[in-house]
């Protein structure tokens, strides 16, 4: 299982990627990255999904590596910018859906 | 026989009244203690309005795609949702700033009570502060969280501490009674200095986190060209930015104040029976007290 610190790095990468990128977003995939921004900036979002059923922090994890490869494709020009706000916006959709069934204590 | 118990009720009477006898209670003192827990009071709640109001510019922008509804600004449902969502920031904020509230307002009864006492028409006062500090510790009955216990225990020790007063009629009995009263309050009302200190340590720190988002969303949106769209801008984010500001400069003047309280009620316990006693804990506190007012006042 993932650490909180390693999935913290994982929500940071995602994050500071919509960031340096704004610029280059159309319209569409401004809103896009932005609705996946503000869940990213959500409280305690790590320590949250280290909460969740495992199937769902397989499920969040997987898809923020996805885009995490997708960040890396896209420097290499074999994705496109819109690519990546789509993987991100899954992952941050899954995200959303893991730590929203945690049982509160 | 009898002459005897008189004889030594007698010395032991003589005995209170010179070991007493060089004490004096310094009420003006007393007074200005509780006045500065009440101020610092005052700028709590002002710092609960400004973390309010820091809440809810956050929310403003955050606001996701898709049409705005009636409960879109609502800060409960956005940072205590009921059903399906994530807490946009810590949901324990607001509690944290209601639980320190009632530690104030506590501390402030209790000071008030014992000021009260240590003045020379104490029996008119004594009954009403001891009531109204009855009556704020009911207020912990709202707080379920955990880390609001401790300070509720905290506070029902000063209230026992007041009960433990009666009624002395005579001065070195009212000397004897503050001095004790006193002394068994001391650790509970370090507990309770410390709670609002950590507290507030929570809130600046969540309140830090939030400025960061914000500060970050807000370079995302900032219209790129200079012009009159990005001067209506920039002055609506330097007046979020500016509410930011207050807080912090809020939270930690209560707590550069609160740090002096417990050092400032054992000052006054010792300066009873110490000739020129230092009073500089209270100093501190009353200077530090005097400060948040006006800048409460000059915000209003």
């Amino acid at each position: 299982m993932a650490t909180n610190s390693d999935l913290e790095a994982k929500v940071d990468q995602l994050q500071d990627w919509l960031k340096t990128n704004w610029s280059r977003l159309c319209d569409d995939d401004k809103n896009r990255g932005w609705d996946a921004l503000i869940t990213l900036q959500k409280q305690d979002l790590a320590d949250q999904l280290n909460q969740a059923s495992l199937p769902d922090i397989t499920g969040a994890v997987k898809a923020m590596n996805t885009a995490i490869d997708g960040i890396k494709q896209e420097a290499q020009k074999l994705a496109t910018v819109a690519q990546v706000v789509g993987w991100i916006a899954e992952a941050a959709s899954l995200i959303e859906k893991a730590i929203t069934s945690v049982i509160p204590f | 026989m009898a002459s005897i118990v008189m004889r030594t009720r007698i010395v032991s009477f003589a005995m209170a009244v010179l070991a007493w006898g060089c004490c004096s209670v310094p009420a003006g003192k007393f007074k200005a203690l509780a006045d500065s827990a009440s101020q610092l009071g005052q700028a709590d709640q002002q710092a609960y309005k400004q973390t309010i109001g820091v809440e809810r510019y956050w929310l403003v922008i955050a606001q996701t795609s898709g049409d705005l509804k009636p409960d879109s600004f609502n800060l409960e449902a956005a940072f205590d949702p009921q059903n399906g969502e994530h807490p946009l920031g810590d949901k324990d904020l607001g509690a944290r700033m209601e639980a320190n509230g009632i530690v104030l307002t506590v501390i402030t009864n209790y000071l008030s009570a014992l000021a009260s006492f240590a003045s020379q028409d104490f029996q008119t006062n004594i009954d009403k502060n001891a009531t109204k500090l009855g009556g704020s510790i009911k207020s912990f009955g709202s707080l379920s969280q955990p880390w609001a216990k401790e300070a509720a225990q905290s506070s029902g020790a000063l209230a026992t501490a007041i009960d433990a007063l009666g009624h002395a009629y005579i001065e070195h009995e009212r000397i004897a009674a503050l001095s004790r009263t006193m002394t068994s309050a001391q650790g509970p009302l370090q507990q309770l200095a410390n709670f609002v200190i950590t507290s507030n340590s929570v809130v600046r720190s969540s309140l830090t986190q939030i400025e960061t988002h914000y500060l970050g969303d807000a370079n995302l949106l900032r219209p790129g060209a200079p012009g009159a769209q990005r001067l209506a801008f920039d002055a609506y984010i330097g007046q979020a930015i500016g509410q930011f500001s207050d807080a912090q400069k809020t939270l930690t003047g209560v707590d550069k104040a609160i740090a002096n309280l417990p050092s400032a009620h054992q000052e006054l316990a010792q300066s009873m029976c110490t000739p020129n006693a230092d009073f500089d804990s209270l100093e501190r506190l009353i200077g530090e007290a005097e400060r948040l007012s006006k800048f409460y006042t000059s915000m209003k």
